[in-house]
């Protein structure tokens, strides 16, 4: 529906219209009271899940939201993003942290009664890596000895050689390389246990597990569970002990078709807690008094890969001259205050500042600010080497809301500064522009982003810019960059932080993606809901909170 | 009669497959991949890829995708999923009642309010009614649903509460009230011309004339003379309408968070989910068939001239 915009705006300014005519006339009060249900009970903003309710399946909010409150892992986030043991007792590295032996506490329990072992984690992640079982979250297990680049097993077997179960309790993981932060990854959905009910004869997890599952988290599914297409209703588990003990009396994810439906639904009081604010909105939800507004800087980084494909941007001086000069061109600010209101901050590095050890002193960011002479500078500087010609194009899909404005006013911006043809250029849908880019077929530049899996800096460089990662759309290829970036993953502390601000210089100095802003987390929520702490993915934690 | 009933209902096959076969490639011409759309930014390794690709037969030749669609289809397989690994027959089944309700009471406030207005209109042709009447229909059918849809909404919704803004998991029929009178909002004003110009043009007619000379009072007259008569292109208009009610909901259901077939069918197109959209598109079709049907078998209970032997 290519009208969507449009029609948010043209609704919104008759909505605008129509409010002032009422503030004119003394109008009504604020919006209702009360959340859609029972006492204690807090009703949040969900997506229909597009899988099944299986750790390893669901890697999309929809799922992922539910699948989190109704799994513990063996370790939690805080808010803040450190981590703190939930179902392991310890996990100990060797030396080198390449081989980790976990140590599970006693008296862990499914809800179905039976108990989390060694096993529960070591066969959902056998069965999560093996390519013939189908599961989107298989990429997660590739650190594992016993898989391949993109985490399947090796050869097609059943198991990943480098998980070995010890005994009830206790089990090692092999790593492939040496990684300081491994527990970091493993408060993520991929990594929960799954009880044997889940599985049937042939070993297969059944349908009616993802349907129905049984996990061990703060949460159990009611007895409606999962209505289709209408929500998920989550009631506090009895026999959870973590650390993230429910303090309200459940939890319904209400399905909404759109987030503006939903922003309603919170100003009249049908829903209590919104994650994201519509674009229709951020001009006016910090000031509504209908309901109470959370904005501030969070963990998802955009920014826009220019391949090295491309004639004029290969990996060399005339290559290096134009990213540099297109980056300066960009006024960041400019954007992220017109086109969206303030709900991004310009970007001054690769990662974001939510994240441990991160700062804004990268040496080489000066790249990522405007600057038209010194752009003009490098452009020309170009041209001597070999002339450019054609047009600067940069793909963006349609159906993600700002996209087309953001790539219109940026592409505008490289056009007046270096004073050649810019124009963006429209995919109708996200996998749209995802096939090109996986083909390799784009010849174009074009928008990426990132949300990190766990809240580690190195999330957002190696499975991106790493030689032949899995999200390397770019191709970006550069060993001394590799070498840090392994090196990094092996320090630990600041040793590890130096690493990883060098390892970003060298990107700053070839930009085989050129970051543009991180994504602000933005909520709102009912006026008498309290608790309400953005986690370090943009989330609520929902269990703190209360009405 | 009956005769006929089976043969309008024989016809609805090749319409059936034709249609699926039509929607079937139009989905398929689509690019993109949506098994990329289903795993985000983030790697899938070609062996998950390919897996799922095969799952759906889509390296298939297109005809022979069509088939094994039309087989799950025919056999009721409960295993016809989406691309999401959901049971599409579930998924549909839960989606029709709300959207069948929103379009039965958005038609009934178009019938009720549509003839009564139309006829107040045809009966006192060229008066102020009828002017106030005129304005007021090209006003509503000049200004964009979505519009009056959001307007609405904030009015009556979030400003006065007066109804829920948008319509809870668990609807009830007063929650659907505002969404199916923005429904019906257009086609009221369609209907009310309709009428009113059937009115205007049969109260000149032979028989209502003599009715008249017969010494029948006005009101016998309207109703079973003039009405009868006039109601017959109107119900056409209406009848046919329930399809597309059906189908145009999408905007509506969308603003109301309307859980119907219309976000259904939205949602499957934006995600490239041809089980999904096929399926939804040929319900959307099946309705149009039967409601055209039922709206042929009408006319002769309001024309006792048309027979159908």
């Amino acid at each position: 529906m290519r009208l969507t915009r449009r029609t948010r705006l043209a609704g919104v300014a008759l909505i605008a219209a129509a409010s002032l005519t009422l503030a004119a006339c003394g109008g009504g009060s604020g919006g209702g009271s009360g959340g859609g249900s029972g006492d204690g009970v807090i009703t949040v903003y969900g997506t229909n899940p597009q899988n099944p309710l299986i750790p390893t399946a669901t890697n999309e909010v929809g799922g992922g939201d539910p699948i989190q409150n109704l799994f513990s892992g063996l370790t939690a986030y805080n808010s803040d993003g450190s981590i703190v043991n939930d179902v392991a007792e310890s996990i100990e590295p060797n030396d080198d942290s390449t081989l980790w032996t976990v140590k599970i506490k006693a008296d862990q329990k499914f809800t179905d009664g039976s108990a989390v072992t060694a096993n529960s984690f070591v066969k959902a992640w056998n069965y999560g890596a093996n390519p013939a079982n189908k599961q989107l979250n298989n990429y997660f297990f590739y650190p594992i000895a016993g898989t391949d680049d993109v985490g399947n097993t090796e050869k097609g077997a059943d198991t990943v050689s480098g998980l070995k179960v010890v005994d009830d309790s206790t089990f090692t993981i092999q790593l492939k390389e040496p990684e300081s932060d491994f527990p970091l990854r493993l408060g993520y959905s991929a990594y929960f246990p799954v009880p044997d009910a889940a599985y049937d004869a042939s070993g297969k997890i059944t349908k009616a597990y993802g349907n129905k599952p049984i996990g061990n988290g703060p949460y159990m599914l009611t007895d409606s569970g999962w209505e289709k297409n209408k929500q998920i209703s989550l009631k506090p588990n009895p026999d959870y002990t973590g650390p993230h003990k429910p303090k309200n009396k459940g939890l319904v994810f209400k399905f909404f078709n759109s987030v503006d439906s939903a922003y309603t639904a919170v100003q009249s009081g049908t829903l209590d807690v919104l994650d994201q604010v519509p674009p229709s909105a951020l001009t006016t939800f910090e000031k509504d008094p209908a309901v109470k507004a959370y904005n501030q800087p969070g963990s998802s980084f955009s920014s826009f890969t220019i391949p090295e494909r491309l004639e004029h941007f290969g990996n060399d001086e005339e290559g290096k001259l134009r990213r540099a000069a297109i980056s300066e061109a960009i006024n960041r600010p400019e954007i992220t205050e017109k086109v969206f209101n303030n709900a991004r901050t310009p970007a001054t590095d690769f990662t974001s500042p939510v994240l441990d050890g991160w700062t804004k002193d990268v040496p080489g960011n000066e790249v990522l600010t405007f600057n038209a002479d010194d752009a003009k500078a490098k452009w020309a500087e170009a041209d001597k080497i070999k002339p450019w010609s054609g047009t600067f194009e940069l793909a963006y899909n349609n159906d993600g809301a700002g996209n087309k404005e953001f790539s219109e006013a940026m592409t505008n911006q490289i056009k007046n500064v270096l004073g050649i043809d810019a124009a963006p250029k429209a995919y109708p849908t996200f996998d749209e522009l995802r096939t090109v880019v996986t083909d390799r077929s784009i010849k174009t530049a074009f928008r990426t982003g990132w949300q990190a899996d766990y809240p580690s800096m190195l999330n957002y460089l190696a499975p991106i810019y790493a030689k032949g990662a899995g999200s390397n759309d770019g191709d970006y290829d550069n060993p001394e960059f590799d070498k840090l970036i392994q090196q990094a993953a092996a320090a630990t502390g600041d040793d590890r932080y130096k690493l990883i601000t060098e390892a970003q210089t060298v990107l700053l100095t070839d930009l085989p993606a050129i970051p543009l802003w991180y994504q602000n987390a933005t909520a709102v929520t009912n006026k008498d809901l309290k608790g309400y702490v953005f986690n370090w993915q943009q989330k609520p934690d929902y269990y703190a909170l209360t009405k | 009669m009956w005769w006929y009933v089976v043969k309008r209902l024989l016809q609805a096959i090749p319409v059936f497959l034709g249609a699926t076969l039509i929607i079937f490639i139009l989905t398929k011409l689509r690019p993109g991949d949506p098994i990329l759309g289903l795993t985000g930014n983030k790697p899938v390794s070609p062996e998950v890829r390919q897996a799922l690709r095969d799952q759906f037969h889509l390296d298939d030749f297109i005809g022979l995708q069509w088939l094994y669609f039309i087989k799950d289809v025919v056999t009721f397989n409960p295993n016809f999923v989406g691309l999401d690994g959901q049971p599409i027959f579930d998924k549909i089944s839960n989606a029709l009642p709300v959207t069948a309700t929103l379009a039965v009471m958005a038609l009934a406030m178009d019938a009720v309010i549509g003839i009564v207005v139309g006829t107040i209109a045809g009966l006192r042709r060229n008066g102020w009614f009828d002017s106030v009447t005129l304005v007021l229909s090209l006003i509503l059918l000049s200004v964009p649903i979505f519009v009056v849809g959001f307007v609405l909404q904030f009015l009556l919704g979030v400003k006065f509460t007066v109804f829920p803004a948008t319509v809870p998991v668990d609807w009830s029929i007063g929650d659907l009230v505002l969404p199916a009178f923005v429904l019906a909002i257009a086609n009221i004003a369609t209907t009310t011309r309709l009428t009113r110009t059937s009115v205007a043009n049969n109260l000149t007619a032979d028989h209502v004339r003599t009715a008249r000379a017969k010494g029948l009072s006005g009101g016998l007259v309207v109703r079973n003379h003039v009405l009868r008569n006039s109601l017959v292109p109107v119900v056409t208009y209406i009848g046919i309408n329930l399809g597309s009610l059906m189908a145009g909901a999408i905007i509506t259901e969308g603003i109301f968070n309307v859980q119907g077939i219309g976000n259904l069918a939205f949602g499957a197109v934006s995600r490239g989910d041809t089980p999904l959209t096929v399926s939804v598109v040929a319900v959307m079709v099946m309705l149009y068939v039967m409601m055209s049907l039922v709206v042929d078998l009408l006319y002769a209970v309001l024309d006792p001239r048309i027979r159908y032997a």
